[in-house]
């Protein structure tokens, strides 16, 4: 049985349709209409107990509306989820018992009260063995770095704390499934690094099946095994991580600030350059090249023998970046079904 | 049995945080006796004028007054911090948090809160319902105090219900803030006067739609055998039990049908 079963999940939402003016609010108040938003739109997989999944798409692709249909939050309009075998917004409290959940930008913690009294009311609501909360209060701490602030109020935390006691607290009951959304965001490389490891210890610990949206490519390198793609509510890519880099995400970009006036760089082209930018206010040449086509050393050693460089950058893709290539480039496949 | 335990663990935290701030927390609770104190006080000026309201005198008025408050703030002390902000929590899309706890959204709601401020409520309603055994010479029998134990459990299941499903207007409309504060403050305050004195639809409004009727006038009168005591005075009690109860479930029921149709927040 897999641990997560969607099966043409959908999700529209009816937003009234405003019109401007005076005149528009007047009609509208008698005569209000309708569009139908779909959020999700006959979503489809299947998620096997143990593995981590990036669940990846840009702002507003329909990431945060499947999550919370697949723990219960919001009904589908139509389509099946099932969650360990249960149908979430049917056995709330059942499927609750299995999941843990965080969202990154709404903390579940009690603004008043320690962290360490936190902990403790859930050790109640979900009935954790004596035993077993020690346990886990000690390998989480551990990793976590939560011992510090234990016995702060939530409100007197920093945001990293915050986030590291919120993912304590979601998987003190040992959930068979942890849905993340934005674990990471805003929160420094230091935060962001426990965070990474304490989710993989869990992961080995406990066959924790996790499901996390991000938008840093760091986070889905070092803990997703397998990427799942969302945009405009649909599924436009499912697979290993590898293969979508290979599909789509070799992109780099190279920024180089520059001396000198030249205004001609058309040389890059040879180099295999598809794309590149002069910025005479700023004098920064900032160039995008395949990595597969093309070698950053060759190419700032080219730029070097016609200019003189003042500093330089190589940015790594951003999830974003694949996205849009995906996107904008029509000779590479977009739609890839594995099921 | 867990539920309790667990509320009570809830009930333990939430004061200790309420006691961090010692002063604010026993403010609250003599603010509002001063409050109601004075309330009373008002009806006592008033009946200076005016002796008797309909057949009714001032301890009685008092009497049927404090059954209203009485349920009112047992209610409240569970439901009203969380019903009068489930507008915010809607609108906030913090509900997200009670939709994945292993309890009813509902429950978890009243689990986070507890309204200490109503201990002040409860402290002024005991000493009036004293007040008024001596003022009144109420004799505690055996068939009277149950029939007055019966008739608070029902009208606080009724006040429950009233506050619950106005508030599940949230899931429909923006602001469930005025319906709720309109149901529990415009349309109660109705009931601070024996209602025989309103034209007939609000009587049977007050009987049938939203019977805070229940709550206060029909056993006020039945106590001070305003009617003849019959049968009904054995009979009532029941009666306020299962219209209480019946109308509870109604309104979980509600809060239900509108947590299906919750949109959360975007992000």
């Amino acid at each position: 049985m897999s641990a997560i079963r969607v099966r043409n999940l959908s999700k529209s939402f009816k937003r009234p349709i405003r019109t401007s003016g005076l005149r528009g609010a007047i009609q509208d108040l008698l005569h209000r209409r309708y569009e139908e938003k779909k959020a999700v739109d006959d979503l489809s997989f299947d998620i096997p107990q143990g593995e981590i999944v990036g669940y990846l798409g840009p702002n507003g692709a329909g990431k945060s509306t499947s999550i919370k249909m697949l723990v219960g939050i919001l009904v589908p309009t139509s389509g099946d989820v099932t969650i360990n075998g249960l149908v979430p917004y049917r056995n709330r409290a059942a499927t609750a018992r299995g999941i843990g959940v965080v969202f990154g930008q709404r903390s579940q913690l009690w603004w008043d009260i320690p962290v360490s009294e936190t902990f403790q009311l859930m050790k109640y609501m979900y009935k954790i063995p004596d035993n077993r909360y020690k346990r886990n209060i000690e390998l989480f701490a551990d990793v976590l770095g939560i011992q510090e602030f234990m016995h702060v109020a939530v409100r007197q935390l920093s945001l990293g704390q915050r986030m590291r006691a919120d993912l304590c607290a979601a998987l003190l009951h040992n959930p068979s499934i942890v849905f993340l959304d934005e674990p990471t965001i805003g929160l420094d490389v230091v935060v962001k690094k426990k965070i990474r490891e304490f989710l993989l210890e869990v992961n080995a610990e406990y066959k924790t099946t996790i499901l996390l949206t991000t938008h840093d490519m760091q986070d889905v390198e070092k803990l997703c095994s397998r990427i799942i793609l969302i945009n405009n509510g649909t599924k436009a890519f499912d697979g290993p991580l590898e293969r979508m880099k290979t599909e789509f995400g070799a992109g780099e970009t190279l920024s180089v600030q520059v001396e000198g006036a030249v205004e001609n760089w058309d040389g890059l082209r040879l180099l295999g350059v598809g794309d590149y930018r002069y910025d005479p206010e700023s004098s920064t040449l900032t160039v995008r090249y395949d990595k597969r086509e093309s070698n950053p050393a060759q190419l700032l050693s080219w730029i070097m023998g016609r200019a003189s460089v003042v500093d330089f950058t190589v940015k790594p893709p951003e999830v974003e970046d694949i996205i849009r290539a995906m996107y904008t480039n029509p000779a590479r496949p977009v739609l890839q079904e594995v099921l | 049995m867990h539920t309790v335990k667990l509320y009570g663990r809830f009930l333990i935290v939430y004061m200790r945080s309420q006691l961090e701030y010692r002063f604010s927390f026993f403010g609250d609770v003599f603010v509002n006796m001063l409050t109601f104190v004075s309330l009373y006080l008002g009806f006592w000026v008033l009946f200076q004028t005016f002796p008797s309201m309909d057949g009714w005198g001032f301890w009685e008025v008092l009497f049927l007054n404090n059954l209203n408050l009485m349920t009112y703030a047992t209610c409240s002390m569970f439901l009203w911090g969380p019903m009068i902000q489930l507008e915010n929590t809607v609108r906030t899309g913090e509900f997200d948090n009670f939709l994945v706890r292993p309890y009813p959204p509902l429950l978890i709601l009243v689990f986070r809160q507890f309204g200490h401020t109503f201990i002040g409520h409860l402290i002024v309603s005991s000493c009036v319902l004293a007040l008024c055994t001596y003022q009144l010479s109420i004799q505690w029998t055996v068939g009277n105090a149950l029939f007055l134990l019966f008739c608070l459990i029902g009208g606080i299941l009724i006040q429950g219900a009233i506050m619950i499903a106005a508030a599940s207007s949230a899931f429909w409309v923006i602001r469930s803030k005025a319906v709720l504060e309109m149901s529990i403050y415009t349309v109660r305050s109705f009931i601070n006067y024996p209602i025989s004195i309103y034209v007939q639809s609000i009587q049977l409004l007050l009987t049938f739609l939203i019977p805070y009727a229940i709550v206060n006038y029909y056993p006020a009168s039945l106590f001070f055998g305003k009617e003849e005591r019959s049968a009904l005075f054995y009979f009532f009690p029941v009666i306020s039990v299962a219209v209480g109860a019946l109308l509870f479930l109604l309104a979980c029921k509600i809060f239900s049908r509108g947590v299906a149709r919750y949109d959360s927040s975007g992000s």
